[in-house]
């Protein structure tokens, strides 16, 4: 598992040098958490990241976002400005709160949403009154 | 390439601040939260749009692109008056609007106008009009 993840990054060093010509700067996106009943939301602004390119790992305790910008324009075409966000990059550390194997992510209109489901011990858990 | 981590700066940027309050709440909740900081950006996010705008010049067309995250195509309304195009999008997870104009560029046909969402980045073409388009002059022969 983590010997995979170090190809994956010696990987990603490689695209970005090559790419130099166009500033490569991956940026913290806009996120918001919001707690609820049995699990944690959170919402991670991708904008330009289809969803095949929107990698999440859970390794370490952290969750590790990220993901390249797919450029729609056309290389014949003269960029007059801006332009200059290539990716997003977020690690977050997990809480013991968290069950790793439980995270769910859908991504929709360049939105990824995250469903962190607590463990069962830590769930509100009501008590009978006999 | 390293990327810039916020775990590795949280510490500097918000010790002092009053977020730092907040973020010591979400601590409790999330063990090591990185930073609040962003959170405030994406409620922010509406009064700073056109967000990452960037504007092409293709031979045919002028092309500006923004970012519209979490917005449907079927959401975006656009108007085009006195030469400024405005954008009305709502964005039903966020519970809000996203209200903003784009002037148009000069010599554009302006009822060719189009626009295209993708994966949360809005893209408006504004075709060229004959006149501004690069024309080619062909030089002939004296002879």
């Amino acid at each position: 598992m983590a010997s995979t993840n170090l190809q994956k990054n010696e990987n990603s060093t490689v695209c970005s040098t090559e790419s130099s010509a166009r500033k490569n700067v991956a940026t913290r996106p806009a996120y918001k958490i919001s707690e609820e009943k049995e699990s944690y939301k959170v919402v991670v602004e991708l904008p330009g990241v289809p969803r095949s390119g929107v990698n999440v790992v859970v390794e370490d305790g952290n969750l590790k976002i990220s993901g390249e910008r797919v450029s729609t324009a056309s290389k014949d075409w003269k960029r007059l400005s801006g332009g200059t966000v290539s990716g997003y990059s977020l690690t977050l550390s997990l809480g013991e709160e968290v069950d790793q194997e439980q995270i769910e992510a859908s991504v929709e209109n360049g939105v990824l949403e995250l469903a962190l489901a607590k463990k069962a011990e830590k769930q509100p858990r009501s008590i009978k009154v006999s | 390439m390293k990327y810039i981590n916020p775990v590795n700066y949280r510490q500097n940027i918000f010790s002092g601040s009053p977020l730092r309050d907040i973020e010591k709440e979400l601590n409790v909740l999330f063990g090591q939260l990185p930073t609040w900081g962003s959170s405030k950006v994406f409620e922010d996010a509406a009064r700073q749009y056109p967000k990452n705008l960037s504007w092409y010049d293709s031979e045919e067309a002028f092309v500006a692109q923004f970012d519209l995250p979490g917005v449907k195509a079927s959401d975006v309304s656009l108007e085009i008056e006195k030469g400024v195009l405005s954008l009305e999008a709502k964005r039903k997870s966020a519970d809000s609007s996203i209200r903003l104009s784009v002037k148009v560029p000069e010599d554009v046909a302006e009822e060719d106008i189009s626009a295209a969402l993708e994966d949360g980045v809005l893209r408006l073409t504004f075709p060229k009009q004959a006149k501004a388009k690069a024309r080619r002059v062909e030089v002939r022969d004296a002879n």
